[in-house]
């Protein structure tokens, strides 16, 4: 085994091995990102909107009342 | 989707002269509209040949290399001619609302999409044709080519043009759509280019043409049964 | 009558799973398991694959190949599975067929080009050139150009509904062809074959090469796996955050609509 890993051929396998590495890496790195993102706006967006819908509410109560 | 052939023909009764009727209307329809603009048509032919005259300025003006190289210059200019035409088959119909008009009719979209595809054909692929010999003339093809370069033209072409119709198609109103139809559609087209161009070299190579053009009249029985459905489903999109 | 009874009960537990809440909640629990499995698989079979015997012709350059081929097993069946899955939304309009679509081709796009470039690298030392036009390369070729289509024409619409549905149609003309284009890629190659080009693996494989090959395989396809639930779900969030800033946009415009005298209890 030792051998081989630096062997003639070391220069096409060990590349391989590396772009197979960074293109599953790549692919988890953007798509995890991406979530985290997202998830974080959709909190956001809900607290405001929650904050809001209930004000509103109160105030078409208001209103009725 | 594939469900309005049918349908109509159950409720039609007699639906076969209604179909023709249909279908030649809009032929008829396209060929008049093409004749009004007729600079659409000619820009075709004229980008065919155009392009083919580039070749022996970017390669040199060997005759044996030109002689090899013609069925192939020959077709992949024939396909980027038919390529450049393809963004106007459904736009025009697209933007004035007639499309939407179309898809509301009795006739069944996918025989309204083959008539638009033959109007096409004959305004975009039979110039081509015509004009094949005499770049196959410029680039020395031998004497016994041409019936075969013609022959699986003629095949080829319209399969060209039903498998265009459902790129374009399927870009109506999409953002940078005339960029997009090639990517989509010029894989699509290698098959044709490869039993194309070995018709014509098998010819040559004093071997029978035949297998050639049997898988070219094969390809395009496929897709004039199953390109006009697709393209009909990626119309009724578009105008939803 | 079998059939027509089956049909509506298929439907009905596909659409199942048509609940973004219940999948997210779904794709949660199965996702911490999918991750193991897939680490394990792979860490088996790169253990495997460097202590497997080289071959005696290619030498260490062997070793590619339990990269090259689980990458283009993945390239062809992440195309399989977005033409299943565009076939599954056109047909019984499951908004999570759609989805998964969208979400499988640019992981396929992405196997395909480390499948192209890999075989380049392997093709360097066993052919003397980066790229031969063999048929197998060429047809490799094509499909990553498909993949590209797909998610071009998928993002090419203001109206993201639109470009889902016209990216299955096409995916589902693409997976037509693929077999042609396979098919004539063949042909073009037998008539145009050189004969310096040497074939690349052997027509039996030794089992000592083929469990590490085939443990390879299946850690890339649980890694496709888990990778597409998680982009399956960024595709549900994105929805569901472009509803929301559309909703509170409405809500924005609405007392406008209400300074100009509509009463304000009309649309309840």
């Amino acid at each position: 085994m030792g051998n081989e890993l630096f062997g003639e051929y070391a220069a096409y396998v060990w590349p391989s091995y590396g772009l197979t590495l960074l293109v599953m890496v790549g692919l988890l790195a953007v798509s995890l990102t991406r979530l985290k993102r997202l998830k974080r706006d959709l909190r956001a967006l809900e607290q405001a909107q929650g904050g809001r819908r209930r004000r509103r509410s109160a105030a078409d109560a208001d209103e009725e009342a | 989707m594939p469900k309005t052939a049918p349908e109509t023909a159950a409720a039609g009764g007699d639906p076969g002269p209604g179909l023709i009727l249909g279908f030649a209307r809009v032929v008829a329809r396209d060929l008049r509209l093409a004749l009004r603009q007729r600079g659409d048509a000619l820009l075709a032919v004229l980008f065919f040949v155009l392009t083919a005259m580039l070749f022996p300025f970017g390669i040199g003006q060997e005759p044996n290399l030109l002689q090899r190289i013609a069925p192939g210059v020959v077709w992949v200019t024939a396909l980027l001619a038919v390529l450049l035409s393809l963004e106007r088959l459904f736009l025009r119909d697209y933007e004035d609302g007639s499309l939407e008009l179309m898809a509301l009719s009795p006739v069944p979209l996918p025989v309204i999409v083959l008539a638009k595809v033959t109007a096409h054909w004959l305004t975009t692929g039979l110039p081509l044709l015509a004009a094949a010999p005499i770049i196959a003339l410029m680039y020395g093809l031998p004497a016994a080519g041409y019936g075969i370069l013609l022959a699986a033209m003629a095949l080829g072409t319209p399969t060209l043009s039903l498998i265009g119709a459902v790129g374009a198609a399927l870009t109506l109103g999409a953002r940078r759509g005339g960029v997009l139809i090639p990517l989509l559609v010029l894989p699509l087209y290698i098959p044709v280019l490869i039993f194309g161009v070995s018709a014509v070299d098998a010819q040559m190579a004093g071997l029978s043409a035949r297998p050639q053009l049997l898988l070219m009249g094969a390809g395009l029985l496929a897709a004039v049964a199953l390109a006009p459905w697709a393209a009909a489903g990626a119309l009724r999109q578009a105008v939803e | 009558m079998s059939t027509q009874a089956a049909a509506p009960r298929k439907t009905r537990s596909l659409h199942r799973f048509a609940n973004p809440g219940r999948f997210l909640r779904l794709a949660d629990a199965t996702l911490p398991w999918l991750w193991m499995a897939c680490a394990l698989a792979l860490a088996v079979g790169l253990v495997g694959a460097f202590t497997a015997p080289v071959d005696y012709q290619q030498g260490a350059s062997v070793r590619i190949m339990y990269v090259h081929v689980p990458a283009a097993w993945l390239a062809m069946f992440t195309y399989t599975t977005i033409a299943v899955a565009s076939a599954v939304a056109l047909v019984w309009r499951h908004p999570l067929a759609d989805l998964a679509a969208r979400a499988a081709s640019p992981v396929g796009a992405s196997f395909t080009l480390l499948c192209l470039v890999t075989g380049s690298l392997w093709g360097k030392p066993m052919w003397g050139t980066w790229w031969v036009w063999d048929a197998r390369l060429t047809s490799v070729l094509v499909l990553f150009f498909l993949y590209l289509g797909h998610m071009a024409i998928a993002n090419a619409f203001d109206d993201a509904g639109r470009g889902r549905r016209a990216a299955a149609i096409l995916a589902l003309v693409g997976f037509v062809n693929v077999p042609i284009i396979k098919f004539s890629v063949d042909w073009w190659n037998t008539l145009h074959q050189t004969a310096s080009v040497s074939r690349i693996g052997a027509p039996a494989i030794h089992s000592s090469m083929l469990w590490p090959l085939l443990t390879m395989a299946l850690g890339f396809t649980l890694f496709f796996a888990a990778i597409l639930l998680v982009r399956m779900k960024n595709e549900l969030l994105g929805q569901r955050l472009r509803n929301l800033r559309a909703a509170s946009l409405q809500r924005r415009g609405e007392p406008g609509a209400a300074a100009t005298g509509q009463p304000a209890h009309a649309e309840s």
